[in-house]
């Protein structure tokens, strides 16, 4: 049951990821990119690292995702020119290729071969009793507040630093002050004026 | 459940709740107050000041006891209460120097001082690790603050090319630091700087992978330090960010960077001293001759008190590679004097100023000892200290460095570093013969703000009594380094 739906997922996360790069319309490759995070999602849940999937589906299905519409929504860029010179790049991407490839084998052989050499401790987390998300939050909040609360500490600082370097004063932009439009009197805004019949304009 | 949250915890990280407390305070009360801009940042930077002097308080109230706390990530002894009282001294002192340039250039912005105190919670963090991750943590929020000040003028262009050239090379750094720490978990399994140094005495050692581990996390040090081949940033963010700032990233980071490298190196490498030694005698000889041969030609005063920076801290790092309790002695000593000379520098540098313009060529300064005298004397006294010239602290800065390289059978390297220091006293020579020699193209009108005269002189005399109280200084940090190297 468990490899019927491996399979499943792992076939549309292959399908749409190669139809990220291929598509013709840069919106359609987001929503493939969104529909390969949801299977890799499904992925991880079947591994039992259900925190890690809840992780993916927020920050990159919430977040990355929806920035990447958003920039290709917002900025005008002309995707059909980006798509020329693909044989100028292409000895560049062949080598990347290999290069990524040869990481693979390695690390799969790694796997066989040098565990013991590399690594010094058992660090298998994943356990059957308590799920995931316990063990880290157990750990998260006791033993690493130190480091949790430094974290707020520095996303904290990222927002006061993006605000920082974007706020501007604009001098002629119109501001809305909701006070100030509920706080004014009729006399101070309408005019009544005393018009003769037929010589209004 | 073990409970981590108790007494004993607590009151090792007080000095950095207090200052957080303080920031949580500071946020809500900038946005919220009201007023004119102009008026506000003074009482905006006195609360600033407040908030240093009351962390100060608390981290001297500690006492200097040897702990460790929270699961092993921080630590407290007298390196980290020496350094991080030395963090937030240099902190309030450049507070008070930039006063004046921040009115000058309409730096009035409340972030301003909210972002130094975060770099400085940050900088009390990684001196205070004993722990990869709390190093990491600690630069990063040190680092992300940096980035921004720099690019804080956002109407000038070198001072936004600076925050940009700061934050890409800087995030690389810290991909170089995450990258050796990963190298090192996965070697030993701990990052924490206690176990890892017990790992390694278990160990058998012939590992290339350790090496490149160490190089990674070494490089990125560097980085930090601006150390040679890893300095290529330095001048051009120190020319374009804010002068303020640049006096705040001549000192204040060096220090802190230090003090956790000194931890890295004498606590969690200290049975691997054979691999991390060459590197950094290699290192720090190439940033002397830099910070020397680079500052010969250069115009504008920032630019070569950069490279400066960089011959200086070559000579902090030489004394560290030789991995005994004397060369961290001297290098403590060279750090403390270094910190007061390029404070004293700055605060000069920071009252130079010319129909409200603040004035960044050397050349600017002929004439001053005639119009000046008091900042032309000051200054010389400070250049002359910075050039190794007895009896100025300088000299006994550089003359325990180059003792301690004697005592530990490095005298070539020794050799090359007074000659690199000969060279190096050629430009700050050069300054004092333009304030004193040269006739003035331009007459300066210095605004006596009496904050910057006070730390100008403060300074100067610090410089010229140091014989008098050397000995107790040198005591106390014979002792800070007994209590780190055995």
């Amino acid at each position: 049951m468990v490899s019927i739906f491996f399979y499943l997922f792992a076939f549309i996360l292959i399908f749409s990821s190669v139809f990220v790069i291929t598509a013709k319309n840069p919106v359609h490759s987001v929503f493939f990119l969104i529909l390969s995070f949801f299977n890799a999602t499904g992925l991880f849940v079947l591994m039992g690292a259900e925190f890690l999937a809840m992780l993916l589906l927020i920050v990159y299905v919430g977040a990355v995702a929806v920035l990447f519409l958003f920039v290709i929504m917002m900025l005008n860029i002309d995707f059909k020119s980006l798509r020329t010179g693909i044989m100028k790049n292409a000895r560049l991407g062949l080598i990347i290729g290999v290069v990524l490839l040869a990481e693979i084998i390695f690390s799969i052989m790694g796997m066989h071969y040098g565990k013991d050499k590399i690594l010094g401790t058992n660090l298998s987390v994943v356990s059957n009793e308590i799920e995931n998300t316990r063990l880290l939050g157990n750990v998260l909040y006791t033993d690493y507040i130190y480091l949790f609360q430094t974290a707020g500490l520095i996303l904290l600082v990222a927002m006061v630093g993006a605000i920082v370097l974007t706020h501007r004063k604009r001098d002629n932009v119109r501001k809305q002050d909701a006070t100030k439009q509920v706080l004014r009197n009729k006399s101070e805004t309408l005019n009544i004026n005393d018009i003769e019949i037929g010589k209004g304009a | 459940m073990n409970s981590l949250i108790d007494n004993s915890n607590l009151i090792l990280a007080l000095p950095e709740i207090f200052l957080a407390l303080w920031l949580l305070i500071f946020i809500p009360l900038g946005v919220y107050s009201g007023g004119s801009l102009a008026v506000r940042q003074s009482y905006f930077s006195l609360f600033a000041v407040i908030g240093l002097l009351g962390t100060f308080l608390i981290l001297l109230s500690g006492g200097y006891k040897a702990t460790i706390a929270f699961n092993d990530l921080i630590v407290s002894d007298k390196l980290v209460v020496y350094m991080k009282s030395l963090v937030l001294v240099a902190g309030i002192l450049i507070f008070s120097i930039s006063e004046r340039y921040r009115s000058l250039e309409k730096l009035f912005i409340f972030e301003y001082p909210v972002l130094v105190l975060f770099s400085i919670l940050g900088m009390l963090i990684m001196i205070s690790s004993n722990d990869f991750i709390t190093l990491y943590m600690g630069l990063e929020l040190q680092s992300l603050s940096l980035y921004v000040l720099a690019a804080m003028k956002k109407d000038s262009k070198n001072s936004s090319e600076a925050g940009l050239k700061y934050f890409i090379l800087g995030a690389i750094a810290s991909g170089f630091l995450l990258f050796g720490v990963s190298l090192i978990f996965g070697i030993t399994g701990t990052t924490s700087f206690t176990t890892l140094a017990t790992s390694f005495s278990n160990m058998s050692l012939n590992q290339p992978l350790l090496v490149f581990a160490i190089i990674m996390i070494l490089s990125a040090m560097a980085f930090k330090i601006s150390i040679a081949p890893f300095h290529m940033w330095t001048p051009d963010v120190y020319e374009g960010a804010p002068t303020s700032i640049t006096a705040f990233f001549a000192v204040v980071p060096k220090i802190a960077a230090f003090a956790v490298l000194m931890r890295i190196l004498f606590i969690a490498f200290y049975e691997i001293s054979f691999i991390w030694q060459q590197i950094l005698i290699v290192m720090s000889i190439l940033s002397i001759f830099v910070g020397a041969f680079g500052a010969l030609l250069q115009t504008s005063i920032k630019r070569l008190m950069a490279y400066s920076t960089i011959s200086n801290v070559g000579y902090v790092l030489l004394s560290l590679s030789l991995a005994t309790s004397i060369g961290l002695e001297s290098s403590i000593i060279y750090i403390t004097i270094y910190t007061v000379s390029t404070l004293g520098v700055f605060a000069f540098i920071l009252s130079m100023e010319k129909e409200k313009v603040l004035l960044d060529k050397i050349s600017s300064f002929s004439g001053l000892s005639k119009s000046h005298p008091f900042y032309a004397l000051t200054f010389t006294i400070l250049l002359l200290s910075l050039a190794g010239l007895p009896p100025l602290a300088g000299f006994f800065a550089k003359f325990y460095i180059f003792r301690s390289l004697i005592i530990g059978d490095m005298l070539w390297v020794a050799v090359i570093g007074i000659l690199g220091s000969v060279v190096a006293a050629y430009y700050y020579l050069k300054i004092i013969k333009i304030m004193y020699l040269d006739d003035s193209e331009e007459l300066l009108n210095i605004n006596s703000n009496n904050y910057i005269k006070y730390v100008l002189g403060f300074c100067a005399f610090l410089v010229i009594s140091f014989i008098f109280f050397a000995d107790s200084l040198i005591e106390f940090c014979i002792n800070i380094s007994k209590a780190i190297v055995l």
